[in-house]
């Protein structure tokens, strides 16, 4: 358990230095987020960069971002202007936490009435919920702020908006991955140098050596368009099962809008998920040849336990062991992988949120889609770990592995 | 017998060890890397994708197209045309696919080459401090290293891109700066067994300088297995390169990358299948090939891993 909690401390640290990095480098890079096609008059721009408090110094620009800053009052600073965000006139619209869709006007404020995560903090930490109004309540209490370039939504929208649609492949084509490619890798090593285990390793291989940027448009191709045809053809046009218009798809395999049945899951899943597949049924099978090449098996084999319940309980837990290593690295896979399918099959999603923000140097944007994207990894290490000291009792014993 | 003819049994002896040195390390290798039928053809493959791009301006002087020209009579990708010799199509602005995919191949192996460099000397670097100078400095490196193994680099990769423009020399360096990790960890446990094996501690124990150990001693034996492994790094640089270029943050307009190419023909591929194969095809090619050949290096010269 010490173990784990200690990985769980370095993850965060090293979440720190990854977000001081990416927002001191996104500060320093030449450019900002307001300098366009038609950069906002200077009187403007002053008063904007006072608003997301780019006047400050870095260190105290970051710890506002992390723990959050009060209304400060920088409109008698000599740099007057038509927007006066940073003094709260009366007539300012105080907004609540949650969507800000509504139409606003330069002139409007938004000020948080409590923080996202307030209510939730209050009730671990047991105290009274601030109830000041905060211009910024710092991620730290689950607010990511303003977005840069669309100046009235919150990023938390974006996050809440984008987050299930990465989630939403992410998750079910690392179960297929798994699911397909433990069994492949068991197979494989069982039937070690036969035309199965070569079956097996190739067919993981596919996967690999195909990038997921190539494997989208092929899939894409093969089964939602030619696979396709061919069905239309056999059930419209000679079988006349269906009625369908010459232009309708018959299977629908290539997701589009919100409306999508479980069949728009596949495609998507496919591609992400063999490009881990490959990895994984080599791992198991290293694992499983390890397993069944060592005494323990051979005691059991020579008692006369049937072969299936030496993989189960012999074989699988020390099997699985180096699969479960590489799922630290995997998220990594995943996430690069989410970012090409969610252009492929144009779906919306973080990853694409990401991209835009990047380029359009939506510095608010980029750091909460960054700390979303982080704490994914973070989240899946830490399972990992957990899983990790389920399987191996040594690491228990010990305290750390290696 | 060794009194009465002692030349003789020592050039029999010089002779035996030039035999048993000309077959050690580099011939075995090799030897054993030829009967890899896989990674033979890998290297057929690779060699002529690397003759492809070396040569790619015949390739503009074979059809008549340039890089940039655009054929008036085929706008708006036009499907493959032997007549006209736009034999693997045409894009959008009716430019020769096939010259744009060779020039394309062109610049990712370069892209991939300088990269591999930067991850090589980056890698090598922390690899060999670490595994030198040992202790406390040696815990805190590795303890780093694991933290980045399982953190999506890339992401930062494309949040450097996007920030310090798509200049190549910065993609060259920023692609680099995401794929040294491998390298450092293999160079360190190089360096490590080296630095534990009983030739240095001779050398050392006959009062040579550690410079000089470290020279002649312990580089050269690191060389072998970072080539190996530069190898296997330059397809997963390729894959970065390309990855990155299909968001649009790759090089710049007047050149392309596969990469980049894919990304016009990705989202077309329902009407226009021909703008993603052709470069989706070469980069499969030059993946495989080189993988193979990674993969047929390291058995080959470090056949107790397999």
């Amino acid at each position: 358990m010490a173990y784990v909690f200690r990985r769980f401390g370095q993850m965060l640290i090293l979440v720190v230095i990854a977000l001081a990095a990416v927002f001191s480098t996104q500060r320093l890079a030449p450019g900002g987020p307001f300098d366009g096609e038609k950069p906002p008059p200077p009187e403007i721009l002053a008063n904007l960069r006072a608003y997301y408090d780019m006047d400050l110094g870095m260190p105290s620009q970051f710890m506002g971002y992390l723990f959050g800053m009060a209304a400060r009052d920088v409109g008698q600073s000599g740099r007057p202007g038509r927007v006066h965000w940073l003094t709260i006139p009366d007539r300012a619209k105080v907004s609540i936490t949650g969507s800000i869709y509504d139409e606003l006007t330069d002139d409007d404020l938004l000020v948080r009435k409590w923080c996202p995560w307030d209510e939730w903090l209050s009730r671990w930490v047991s105290s009274k919920p601030d109830q000041r109004p905060l211009r910024k309540c710092g991620v730290l209490r689950g607010d990511f702020g303003l977005s840069m370039t669309k100046r009235n939504i919150y990023v938390n929208d974006y996050v809440r908006d984008g987050l299930p649609g990465t989630l939403k492949y992410a998750v079910p084509s690392l179960l297929f991955a798994l699911f397909l490619g433990v069994p492949m890798g068991f197979l494989a090593a069982y039937f070690q140098n036969t035309r199965v285990d070569f079956a097996m390793v190739s067919a993981g291989m596919v996967g690999t050596i195909i990038p997921n940027l190539v494997m989208g448009p092929i899939l894409i191709y093969l089964l939602a368009i030619q696979l396709d045809g061919f069905f239309h053809w056999l059930f419209v046009d000679y079988l006349d099962w269906v009625e369908l218009s010459r232009r309708q798809r018959t299977l629908n395999l290539i997701p589009s809008g919100k409306s999508g049945g479980p069949i728009h899951y596949f495609l998507p899943t496919l591609v992400l998920g063999t490009a881990l597949l490959g990895r994984i049924v080599r791992l198991s099978r290293a694992g499983a040849l390890e397993a069944l090449r060592s005494n323990y098996v051979r005691t059991a084999r020579s008692k006369g336990l049937p072969n299936w319940l030496i993989l189960f309980r012999h074989v699988l837990k020390p099997g699985i062991l180096p699969v479960v290593t590489y799922l630290g690295p995997v998220s990594a896979v995943i996430l690069t992988g989410s970012l090409v399918i969610e252009y492929t099959f144009s779906l919306p999603g973080l990853g694409s949120q990401f991209i835009s923000a990047a380029t359009d140097r939506d510095y608010t944007l980029l750091m909460g889609t960054t700390v979303i994207l982080l704490v994914f990894v973070i989240v899946l290490n830490f399972i990992v770990d957990l899983l990790y000291t389920w399987l191996d009792p040594r690491i228990r014993t010990e305290g750390s592995p290696t | 017998m060794s009194l009465l003819r002692p030349e003789r049994s020592e050039a029999a002896l010089n002779g035996a060890f030039d035999a048993v040195k000309s077959r050690s390390l580099t011939r075995l290798a090799f030897e054993r890397f030829s009967r890899n039928k896989v990674a033979v053809v890998s290297t057929i493959i690779l060699a002529v994708l690397v003759l492809l791009a070396i040569f790619a301006p015949v390739a503009e002087i074979l059809t008549g197209y340039t890089m940039e020209f655009q054929d008036r009579n085929f706008y708006s990708a036009k499907p493959p045309n032997w007549e006209a010799k736009h034999f693997l199509g045409t894009d959008q602005n009716g430019r020769d696919i096939m010259v744009r995919v060779i020039f394309g191949m062109r610049i990712s192996m370069l892209v991939a080459l300088v990269a591999a460099t930067v991850a090589l000397v980056v890698g090598v670097l922390y690899g060999a401090i670490s595994g030198l100078v040992g202790g406390w400095v040696d815990v805190l490196m590795m303890r780093f290293l694991d933290l980045l193994i399982s953190y999506p680099l890339t992401l930062i990769a494309v949040i450097a891109l996007a920030y310090f423009g798509r200049n190549i020399y910065i993609v060259f360096a920023i692609i680099g700066l995401v794929e040294w990790q491998i390298m450092a960890r293999v160079v360190r446990g190089q360096v490590l067994s080296l630095r534990n094996s009983d030739f240095i501690e001779a050398a050392r124990a006959t009062g040579v300088p550690t410079t000089s150990i470290v020279l002649h001693h312990i580089i050269p034996n690191v060389i072998g297995i970072a080539v190996v492994y530069l190898t296997l790094t330059i397809p997963e640089v390729i894959l970065v390169e390309s990855f990155l270029g299909f968001l649009g943050l790759g090089v710049q307009e007047p050149n392309t990358s596969l990469g980049v190419l894919i990304s016009e023909g990705a989202t077309r591929v329902e009407h226009k299948p021909w703008l993603v194969f052709s470069p989706g095809v070469f980069l499969v090619l030059l993946l495989m090939s080189l993988n193979f050949i990674g993969d047929g290096l390291r058995d080959a010269f470090d056949p107790k891993d397999r």
